[in-house]
């Protein structure tokens, strides 16, 4: 890994626990949002990938830390009851209102084979 | 057909992730044992034996507890029984460890998951065809059974929530992926 991919890392990792410490302290979200803004466009500029346990803790609409308890809810949705694996989490962004729905399942089809 | 090349990539990992308290099996076994001996069975029977069950009613109590500080609401346990991998559960430790934090005062929440082997048990004794998250209050009167099988475990916490949190380290994943194929064919298309 080279040198200045490495510190595009650290960037990211610092700007994320920053704004984490700013939500907790501060009476406004935005600083928050500001810092969060900076890191996705940071990891956008450098081409890095972000791993879905970050992806997910921030709200795509309004670049808010998804604090479950405190900026976000998190909710189960039933579609069927005779299924099961139907089942879906949902987390509502309590800033912005902005839902996201995560299934069970993949959602991948398998391929047919011959 | 060709070999697909594969090529690494460096995944940045969230550094303040909050991890599964880890319980021996033996351990488990005897909650679920004492679990199903001690549950009730009739639904009016829940609110008098202090319990909260199902996913979106301990989510929505453990977030109440998240926004006010009311001393009696945090609940002493919660057992998950569902994979603790899933969509559904993940999110449990960093509950727990927010609720522990904003409701410093009334002590802290246990955090334990059965898995999905004990939800069969437990939702038939329950009379329900499914329980996947049970909160036991703090005067429920099944904490004298359960008490001397939890002591010792450690309450999930996040440490950057204080005001001396310190930094932590970048966290990176090596992952393994395959290179696109380039379509020779579609690639001239479009071109004047």
């Amino acid at each position: 890994m080279s040198g200045k991919q490495q510190d595009q890392h650290c960037r990211i990792s610092y700007l994320y626990q920053a704004a984490h410490y700013l939500l907790q302290h501060t009476e406004e979200a935005k600083f928050s949002k500001h810092y969060i803004s900076t890191a996705k466009q940071v990891s956008q500029k450098s081409v890095l990938r972000l791993h879905p346990n970050i992806k997910r803790t921030i709200c795509k609409k309004c670049n808010c830390l998804m604090v479950i308890g405190k900026t976000c809810s998190v909710r189960t949705e039933e579609p069927s009851k005779r299924k099961p694996e139907c089942d879906r989490s949902l987390w509502v962004c309590n800033e912005c209102g902005t839902t996201k729905r995560f299934p069970l399942s993949n959602g991948k089809k398998k391929k047919k084979e011959g | 057909m060709k070999k697909q090349q594969t090529k690494v990539k460096l995944v940045l990992e969230n550094p303040l992730n909050v991890p599964w308290v880890n319980i021996d099996s033996s351990t488990k076994e005897k909650l679920t044992q004492v679990l199903i001996q001690s549950l009730p069975t009739a639904k009016e029977d829940y609110t008098r034996h202090g319990l909260t069950i199902g996913l979106n009613e301990v989510n929505i109590l453990l977030e109440s507890c998240c926004q006010h500080t009311d001393k009696d609401s945090l609940p002493r346990v919660v057992f998950v029984l569902h994979d603790p991998q899933s969509l559904l559960a993940i999110h449990y430790p960093q509950l727990i460890a927010n609720a522990n934090f904003y409701s410093k005062d009334s002590g802290e929440c246990l955090l334990v998951c059965l898995g999905a082997e004990a939800q069969v048990g437990i939702s038939r004794k329950l009379g329900l065809s499914r329980a996947s998250a049970i909160a036991v209050r703090n005067d429920s009167p099944l904490l004298s059974q359960i008490n001397p099988l939890l002591n010792g475990l450690p309450a999930p916490s996040a440490s950057w929530l204080s005001e001396a949190s310190d930094y932590q380290p970048t966290k990176l994943l090596r992952v393994t992926t395959t290179l696109g194929t380039k379509d020779k064919k579609g690639s001239k298309k479009g071109t004047n």
